[in-house]
């Protein structure tokens, strides 16, 4: 326990006492000043973040375009989505890429974090350039594997035919169920770093006494990795697959810059598909039902992953 | 404890190999980046194609900076990033103060506020925000942009440095308020000079948010005199012809701006990322 003139003493150099009588009896009171400093943060949320998210919601409940009021036509764009091909599609494709980009990403990540943990020459600099994707801006990203995976002249279609892997053209991008697949690397190879990081900062905070009583108890590398390591990273794990989960889902900009939702509206996710419906046809409660009707799904991950940050921020 | 030989050598090779997969994995799309950038216009279509330039050239660079709009979309990027990074900064430290440190009614709705807003991805925001900003009158200009970063940024900013206020001693803010020196003065005299390296990386995250936005930007703008890089970027690609020369000289210029922060601050990025969670 550090006393009060200890800590005194680690005040910043130049910081002196303001010349404010003690006890001034003008002084405003806490909680105002609290509500004070809030007060623009609290601005924000309200014009930005939570009037939109009502708008949103009221608007999904009209026939509005761009340029023009709508009026109130009830569940309609429901149950128009409903019955609608290309948003059950979107559906289970969002579904279907969050789930498994995000599987992926955790396997590969904790092999990754667990490989960068190992003693090898220039550690930080090959810390560094397997984290660098991360800088690459999404867009970026996208562009560069929409060259990669170009049908006519990208240098994955030349090495497949090259190698002899097979003989005919692999549709990358205009195939739909390859092309979610291509999606899918695209947003591995962006979303990995991340992972790689969160795993490997849990990894290197854990005490190595347990792993080495487990050694001496005769446990073999694999072994005490799974009954010791892994259920000591249990929270960083929860922590990194949901938020994960909700970074994957908002992934437009891969679907956008790879495929726009094509061929036929085959590869739309939920958001490329509110853009189209919202944007591109202008058809603005339409889009913004799109996004209302995943809004209970984000709610209870959101809530959930809430009360674990808030916990671990304590 | 002791290993056998035999052991620690088939370490060393997995070790290796994994090494090389990672490193390949991670930079080969960046070179390819790199590489057709630097190519000709016909060596670019070129079957087999060419893992070094043959004739390396600079003429998509001078085209994308001299003879296209692009350094103007990159100058409004800046514009954009910066007000962001300083409003969100400012705005976040105010907000993250009370919430670390002082008691008051609805503290925690505020910080449940906060993460949750944080959390919520604007991909579920943008066609509300796109009718919002309509009525302000704000589509298509850089306010409308930077307010709508601050949705995402704030939220960001405010929640990594509760976390930052947290780990400076309580003990600093009662002795100055013992001293007589108000909340605001405890806040920019005593709080901010410890917790300036945290600042500094949630300043950083928030100019790469909003450098590296998409989304937004997409909707949002839509003229040369507004139009962020991301949103000027698609401009090449949105036709049937894909200008890959001069799109790929683009982003070797946009990435260097986050790269250069990214190297320098490498090392508080990672700390960051493990403190507070950042978007990937």
């Amino acid at each position: 326990m550090q006393t009060a003139a200890a800590e005194a003493a680690r005040l910043p150099k130049g910081f002196t006492a303001p010349p404010v009588p003690r006890r001034n009896p003008t002084r405003r009171p806490d909680w105002l000043v609290a509500y004070l400093f809030l007060a623009p943060a609290a601005a924000i949320f309200a014009a930005f973040i939570a009037y939109p998210l009502a708008d949103g919601v009221m608007t999904s409940f009209t026939d509005q375009v761009v340029g023009r009021d709508g009026s109130f036509i009830g569940f309609a764009n429901f149950a128009k989505l409903l019955s609608d091909p290309h948003f059950q599609r979107a559906a289970v494709n969002s579904l279907l890429l969050t789930t498994g980009v995000v599987a992926v990403k955790l396997v590969i990540g904790l092999a990754c974090a667990v490989l960068l943990a190992q003693k090898m020459p220039a550690r930080g600099l090959v810390r560094a350039l397997v984290f660098l994707p991360w800088a690459v801006p999404g867009l970026i990203a996208g562009l560069s594997w929409k060259w990669i995976f170009d049908e006519q002249a990208g240098v994955l279609s030349y090495l497949v035919l090259a190698l002899g892997i097979t003989d005919q053209p692999v549709y990358w991008l205009s195939d739909p169920r390859i092309a979610m697949l291509s999606i899918g690397v695209a947003m591995v190879w962006h979303g990995l770093p991340f992972f790689t990081m969160m795993f490997l900062a849990a990894l290197t905070a854990i005490p190595g006494d347990l792993n080495e009583a487990a050694a001496i108890d005769g446990a073999g590398p694999i072994r005490r990795f799974f009954a010791v390591t892994l259920p000591q990273m249990k929270e960083v794990i929860f922590v990194t697959v949901m938020l994960s989960a909700i970074w994957t889902f908002n992934s437009f900009h891969m679907v956008f810059i790879l495929t726009g939702g094509g061929p036929a509206m085959r590869t739309h996710i939920l958001p490329t598909l509110a853009y189209d419906y919202g944007i591109t046809q202008s058809q603005l409660g339409l889009g913004a039902a799109v996004l209302v009707s995943v809004i209970p799904v984000f709610f209870i991950l959101i809530v959930l992953l809430t009360r674990r940050m808030l916990a671990s921020n304590k | 404890m002791v290993k056998s030989s035999s052991e620690l050598i088939v370490g060393r090779v997995v070790t290796t190999i994994g090494v090389i997969v990672a490193l390949f994995w991670s930079l080969a799309p960046i070179y390819w980046i790199v590489v057709t950038s630097l190519k000709t216009s016909r060596e670019i279509y070129a079957v087999p194609p060419t893992l070094l330039p043959a004739r390396p050239t600079l003429a998509n660079f001078a085209t994308a900076l001299f003879n296209s709009k692009f350094p103007q979309f990159v100058l409004n990027s800046a514009t954009v990033a910066i007000a962001v990074t300083v409003i969100s900064a400012v705005v976040g430290g105010l907000a993250a103060y009370p919430i670390a440190r002082m008691q008051f009614k609805g503290r925690g709705v505020a910080a449940r506020a906060i993460v949750m807003a944080y959390l919520l991805p604007p991909s579920l925001l943008f066609i509300p925000l796109f009718l919002v900003l309509q009525n302000l009158g704000l589509i298509n200009t850089k306010t409308g942009l930077v307010l709508a970063y601050l949705t995402f940024t704030v939220p960001f900013c405010t929640w990594m440095l509760i976390g930052y206020f947290r780990t400076i001693p309580k003990e600093l803010d009662e002795a100055a308020t013992v001293d007589g020196a108000t909340r605001l003065q405890t806040l920019l005299k005593v709080i901010l000079p410890i917790a300036k390296p945290g600042l500094a990386v949630v300043a950083l995250f928030a100019f790469t948010h909003a450098w590296n936005e998409f989304l937004y930007a997409l909707v949002f703008v839509h003229s040369n005199d507004t139009k962020t890089f991301t949103a000027g970027l698609t401009g090449l690609i949105m036709g049937d012809t894909f200008i890959w020369g001069q799109l790929m000289a683009s982003s070797v210029i946009a990435i260097v701006p986050i790269l250069i922060i990214y190297i320098g601050a490498q090392r508080y990025i990672v700390e960051g990322l493990a403190a507070g969670s950042v978007k990937g």
